[in-house]
């Protein structure tokens, strides 16, 4: 599985749990771009938005269900390219990960981490820093799944190759902007 | 027994809720008691259960003994116990969160090839012309073609396509945005943010600081936060491919642009297309909204009025309020007005109130005095000169200018390497690298001029610039390899600036003079110069601008003739320009040198003094002219035939099919017409693409040893009378034409093919005879 993905053309995917404008919903949406950054593919899901009932009956494993089983796998499994990682921004994202055959990394600003450990096994998966070369962008710290360490291992030189010339965050930023134009292009992405 | 009389028995103190409708029905009693009966039933009636917000099951307002029934029979309790007692209504509540639909885009242009494997510096594939995929304006062409046929709508994935781009960078300075060799420099960087900060602007730098860099720049930001998603650029003739060139090369991501050029029927098909940009002349837009502009006419305007965001380039060309172009630009709605011009104002006031009664209607009045529309438009006009400019500008300033062949250029183009192709297939082996470059630089002088109309699309745009330099008090030097071919023959047409001409066939005294007039006479702004003869003592710092009219093979010689004027004494910066031309053996030329020489840059210094003809493999060199190494066996026509000689012997079915063989391989669908002859039209060929359909009516004379005469074309032309739908007529003969036909057939869509010709056609796209005859049965059976 590991040389599997080193042969695989170099993308990474983005992928991203938003709130809907009205606050009453969620939609996802995945961006792989290549390591430069240069998007390649972008897919998006319609919004899920619970009724009264379904939000209580759900309680907390609402949102998980509607990150992980409704948007996130359905989201890698349309896409038309094979990215060497996912990167999200959510942990709960992660939850993904046992459903695809991608790693799925969990990825924040050093300094956001409120472990103090901040490599090296936690609680949940395996932790690692990533420095941008030269210091062009600020480091971030990346989590695996907690029953996939070996994704740590796999993508760690990708992201490396990432960050010299993209700030592994900036993308998220994109999603965020792109999803905003198409909901005020099309009512049914709101 | 009086008292057991009025015993009575509590069956239950209270209720309690219950989670299902129970009934309870008394069995027998166990009671020793003599002469038992039922007295009476009552009936506890409660409330439905509601199902309340928090999903429980609400205590029942009501608890009362509300029926009192006569004492039943013990058997129909049961029943009657059902029909009294209300159910409570089951609600159904679908508790399942369904999965959304999942939309969106794969996007394939960059990671194909193109700009971002040279970006990458991945390793590229050469085209099947030999050439690196990304450089060659073919290969390229062709997938423009195939990319806007499929591109008749932009989807919403396209729309977010430039805002899922990465960042330009704070200063512009993200690598992977640009091309290495793309710098802004820091006043076109602070131009680009004042773009972007205005929606209504007049940027009025002097010609050459890159005026339409900056703005592309802009667009492209615009662009990326989605506050545009189509733009209207509209500029004068001459620089069209240029733009076209600089959308490419500096936002690449906006890679829908629409051409709006082309008969009009074409152009309203255009103006339909969706894209992100659309390109247009003020000529044309006049034309395409010559309704509005006429007022009163019932015709419907072609072009379309709503854009985000219009960009005026030489926006001066409106300075006259009353021409129909400057109402054409009036009529745009547009909340994005951008104007550029080295001369916003040429010689009035009024010219600069008509200006921004386009971009800013309202703020300024004809009357108005001058401080007043200083004032006025201080915050929406930025302007500098290049010595403003000088400190960020180096010390020289390269342009790359691209141009498109007129049409009688590019039809005396394709002739010449036709049948110039032909000329050296004949030689089979005996071909050399001598040959070939001699065919180049026949096609090189015709990409500076026409020889037979003396047409010359360079020629348009060096007066362009010539104008606007002179209106800055500059001067030029223009130089070329060809000095009778090119620079004798352009001399005239310049004499509005003083041309000189510098070349070997002038005494040392003659020289002389020229060079002393060029620098102390302000009439003399241009020197037409051949490199040969200008020698590498002379120095001309008078001139600040140079024009390499075509292109050189050896860089050097082209940095020899810069520093002419690049030396002790200049004190302002030195613009160099190269004009090339679209779809030529210049656009190949430069693009296989371009490569190798980023290869030399890698390894050996950046003023390699060395002459690239011999650095390009005779592979290379072949594959210029779409031709095969002599040592290799082709398909299709046999190259050591004399083209006529060739078609003798077929017969004249034979021909026509070959003909009709050819037209399917240049992507026409082909109808042969039946035997006896469908007005004298052989075949018909039909081809559909974005901007239209083409129908050519062939006619075939297989005539080696006879010249096609006037009637020939006569005939054809009545037929196309008759038939408005054919585009264009066509003669294809295996021999000649006549001067009478060929001077009938002169701007009446007829074209006319000879053997040589053919023969070429037939050769570039490997179509040989004998192919056909299985789908002939069909064809006229279709016909």
């Amino acid at each position: 599985m590991h040389e599997k993905h080193e042969h695989r053309n170099k993308m990474v995917g983005f992928l991203h749990l938003l709130l809907t404008e009205a606050k009453d919903g969620f939609l996802s949406a995945l961006l792989v771009t290549d390591i430069r950054g240069i998007p390649q593919e972008f897919r998006c899901t319609r919004p899920v938005k619970p009724t009264a009932i379904q939000q209580k009956l759900y309680g907390d494993k609402l949102k998980p269900y509607i990150a992980v089983n409704l948007c996130g796998v359905p989201l890698v499994e349309s896409l038309e390219n094979s990215p060497a990682a996912i990167l999200v921004r959510e942990k709960l994202l992660l939850g993904v990960r046992p459903f695809v055959e991608f790693p799925v990394i969990y990825v924040e600003k050093s300094g956001e981490a409120i472990e103090i450990q901040s490599v090296g096994l936690s609680n949940g998966g395996l932790r690692l820093k990533i420095e941008s070369p030269g210091g062009r962008f600020q480091p971030v710290s990346c989590e695996t799944h907690p029953d996939f360490h070996e994704d740590g291992e796999t993508i760690s030189d990708v992201l490396k190759e990432i960050s010299e010339n993209l700030d592994p965050l900036e993308p998220f930023g994109r999603i965020l902007s792109a999803v905003k134009v198409i909901g005020q292009k099309d009512d049914r992405f709101v | 027994m009086g008292m057991l009389t009025r015993l009575r028995v509590r069956l239950a103190s209270k209720l309690l809720p219950l989670l299902r409708a129970e009934i309870w029905r008394i069995g027998q009693v166990g009671l020793e008691l003599p002469t038992v009966y039922l007295d009476r039933v009552a009936i506890a009636t409660i409330a439905a259960p509601v199902v309340s917000d928090d999903l429980c099951v609400a205590h029942p307002e009501l608890h009362q003994f509300t029926a009192v029934l006569a004492a039943p029979k013990r058997e129909d309790l049961d029943a009657h116990f059902c029909e009294v007692l209300a159910y409570p209504e089951i609600l159904e509540i679908d508790i399942r969160l369904g999965r959304p639909m999942c939309d969106g885009k794969a996007y394939r242009e960059d990671a194909e090839g193109g700009k971002a494997a040279l970006r990458a510096g991945q390793p590229e594939r050469n085209c099947r012309h030999g050439i690196r995929e990304s450089w060659c304006a073919i290969c390229r062409r062709q997938e423009e073609e195939r990319k806007r046929a499929a591109a008749t709508v932009i989807d919403l994935f396209d729309l977010v396509f430039p805002i899922l781009q990465p960042p330009l960078g704070d200063d512009f300075d993200n690598p992977i945005a640009f091309l290495p060799s793309q710098q802004l420099y820091g006043f076109q960087r602070e131009g680009v943010k004042f773009l972007v900060e205005n929606d209504r602007a007049l940027l009025a730098d002097e010609m050459g600081l890159g005026k339409s860099i900056q703005t592309i720049v802009a667009l492209r930001i615009l662009f990326r936060t989605g506050k545009v998603r189509n733009c209207l650029v509209v500029c004068p003739k001459s620089v069209l491919t240029d733009w076209e060139r600089k959308f490419w090369d500096w936002a690449p991501e906006l890679n829908r642009l629409v051409r709006v050029s082309g008969p009009a029927g074409h152009r309203e098909v255009l103006w339909k297309t969706e894209a992100y940009v659309y390109l247009v002349t003020y000529e044309t837009l006049r034309e395409d909204l010559s309704c509005t502009v006429r007022k009163g006419d019932n015709a419907e305007d072609v072009a379309r009025r709503q854009f985000d965001a219009v960009v005026l380039d030489e926006i001066q060309k409106i300075k006259n309020p009353s021409a129909q172009i400057t109402q054409a630009a009036r009529t745009i709605d547009a909340k994005i007005r951008w104007g550029l011009s080295g001369t916003p104002m040429e010689n009035r006031t009024d010219e600069l109130v008509s200006v921004f009664d386009v971009l800013k209607p309202g703020l300024l009045h004809y009357g108005d005095p001058v401080y007043k529309i200083k004032n006025e438009i201080k915050r929406y006009m930025r302007r500098r000169r290049k010595k403003e400019a000088l400190p960020d500008l180096p010390e020289k300033v390269y342009h790359e200018v691209w141009l498109e062949l007129s049409a009688s250029q590019r039809a005396a183009y394709e002739r010449a390497k036709e049948e110039g192709v032909v000329e050296l297939n004949k030689k089979g082996d005996a071909l050399t690298v001598t040959h070939v470059l001699q065919l180049i630089n026949k096609l090189k002088q015709i990409c500076n001029l026409d020889p037979r109309e003396e047409e010359s699309c360079k020629l348009e745009y060096l007066k362009d610039e010539l104008d606007k330099m002179s209106e800055q008090e500059e001067k030029a030097i223009v130089f070329s390899q060809y000095p009778e071919k090119t620079l004798a023959r352009i001399e005239s047409d310049l004499r509005d600036f003083g041309p000189m001409r510098y070349h070997g066939q002038l005494s040392q005294n003659e020289r002389d003079r020229v060079v002393q007039d060029f620098r102390n006479d302000g009439s003399k702004k241009v020197l037409l110069m051949s490199v040969q003869a200008g020698g590498t003592g002379l120095t001309l710092v008078e001139a600040n601008n140079v024009f390499h009219y075509d292109l050189w093979w050896n860089p050097a010689v082209a940095v020899q003739a810069e520093d002419r004027t690049h030396r002790i004494g200049q004190r302002k910066t030195v613009f160099v320009n190269y004009l090339r031309t679209v779809d030529t053996i210049e656009e190949r030329i430069r693009n296989l040198l371009a490569a190798k020489r980023q290869l030399f840059d890698e390894v050996i210094d950046e003023l390699s003094d060395t002459d690239l003809r011999t650095s390009l493999s005779e592979e290379e060199l072949y594959a210029l002219l779409d031709l095969k190494h002599p040592n290799r066996k082709g398909k299709g026509v046999d190259r050591n035939k004399e083209p006529a000689a060739f078609f003798d012997s077929m017969s004249p079915t034979e021909f026509e099919r070959l003909a009709a063989d050819l037209y399917e391989a240049m992507g026409y669908h082909v109808r042969l017409t039946s035997a006896s002859k469908d007005g004298g039209i052989d075949l018909y060929a039909k081809r559909v693409t974005d901007t239209g359909q083409t129908l050519l009516a062939v006619q075939c004379k297989h005539y080696p040893a006879r010249k096609v005469g006037v009637q020939t074309a006569r005939e054809l032309y009545g037929v196309m009378q008759t038939q408005p739908d054919i585009t264009q007529g066509v003669i294809v003969t295996s021999g000649q034409f006549s001067t009478e036909c060929r001077d009938f057939s002169k701007g009446k869509r007829i074209e006319l093919v000879d053997s040589s010709r053919f023969a070429g056609l037939c050769m570039k796209h490997g179509v040989a005879a004998g192919k056909r005859q299985k789908t002939e049965t069909d064809d006229r059976n279709r016909s």
